[in-house]
């Protein structure tokens, strides 16, 4: 089937590129809060209203930043990932294998954002077993983010060049 | 173990988890296909651009935000064995996942090119 591809979430070069430069740009603010956040919890410094302030705020970044990603999503898996011959599928697999996982743990990193604001809030309250979860979920959490950050770089970079 | 939040969030993780990956495994998930028309031009199947993780978050998200409300609602004692459940659940997603993309995409493209 010989088809073409463009009205309906799939945008033409030009639009994609600037909305993937914005989601850059809130990326670059999901990793600053992000790393704020990890960085009061590796620290200890969990007294005070700061660390609830931080974990408030990588909660609405990084979800911004998952939305705007889901909004060029088509455009990267039709004209990037499954383009024949050209695609990414086809040139570099091993590229593909790791957005997908940028895409599942991207997504489960969503889901962790309400542990991570409820434990902040309430770090004092919690015993030591909510401690624990609370602090090794802000380790995954970031490392996550971290993940998606580098590889959706490494993604652009391998069609780029 | 007292604290309402934490279990309803730990609760939302989980079925969110145990969601997500059964959508995946029996590709159950709504999947949406982006319309095709315009300007670019190539052979493509149907099937093959089909956009199935965001329908899968967004029914995981609407089963999160489900286990969320009922997790308000638990006995503080049921902290301890939400604790034990998530982190199951959490080794089993990325067991399943890193597997499944790692076999499908990420070993042999490394292998093959």
């Amino acid at each position: 089937m010989i088809c073409s591809l463009a009205d309906v979430g799939i945008f033409p070069t030009t639009a994609s590129r600037v909305i993937l430069i914005f989601h850059l740009m809130i990326a670059v603010f999901a990793l600053g809060t992000v790393t704020h956040h990890w960085w009061r919890v590796v620290r200890g410094r969990t007294a005070g209203p700061l660390l609830g302030k931080y974990a408030v705020w990588a909660a609405v970044a990084y979800p911004l930043s998952w939305v705007v990603g889901v909004i060029i999503y088509p455009t990267y898996n039709v004209l990037l990932r499954k383009a024949p011959n050209v695609g990414l599928q086809f040139t570099s697999k091993w590229a593909v294998g790791l957005f997908e996982w940028k895409e599942h743990f991207g997504t489960l990193a969503v889901v962790m954002l309400p542990l991570l604001v409820a434990s902040a809030f309430r770090f004092d309250a919690l015993s030591r077993a909510e401690r624990a979860t609370y602090k090794v979920a802000t380790w995954l959490f970031t490392l996550f983010v971290y993940y998606a950050f580098v590889v959706g770089g490494l993604v652009t970079a391998v069609k780029s060049f | 173990m007292n604290n309402r939040s934490v279990n309803a969030a730990l609760l939302a993780i989980i079925v969110f988890t145990a969601t997500y990956v059964l959508l995946f495994k029996f590709q159950a998930m709504p999947k949406f296909y982006p319309r095709l028309g315009g300007r670019i031009t190539f052979e493509t199947i149907e099937g093959q651009t089909a956009v199935k993780f965001v329908g899968a978050s967004l029914v995981g998200f609407l089963v999160a935000v489900v286990g969320y409300i009922v997790g308000r609602r638990l006995p503080s004692r049921s902290g301890f064995v939400l604790h034990l459940l998530m982190w199951a659940l959490l080794a089993g997603f990325a067991v399943f996942f890193i597997l499944k993309e790692g076999n499908e995409y990420l070993w042999p493209g490394l292998v093959g090119g």
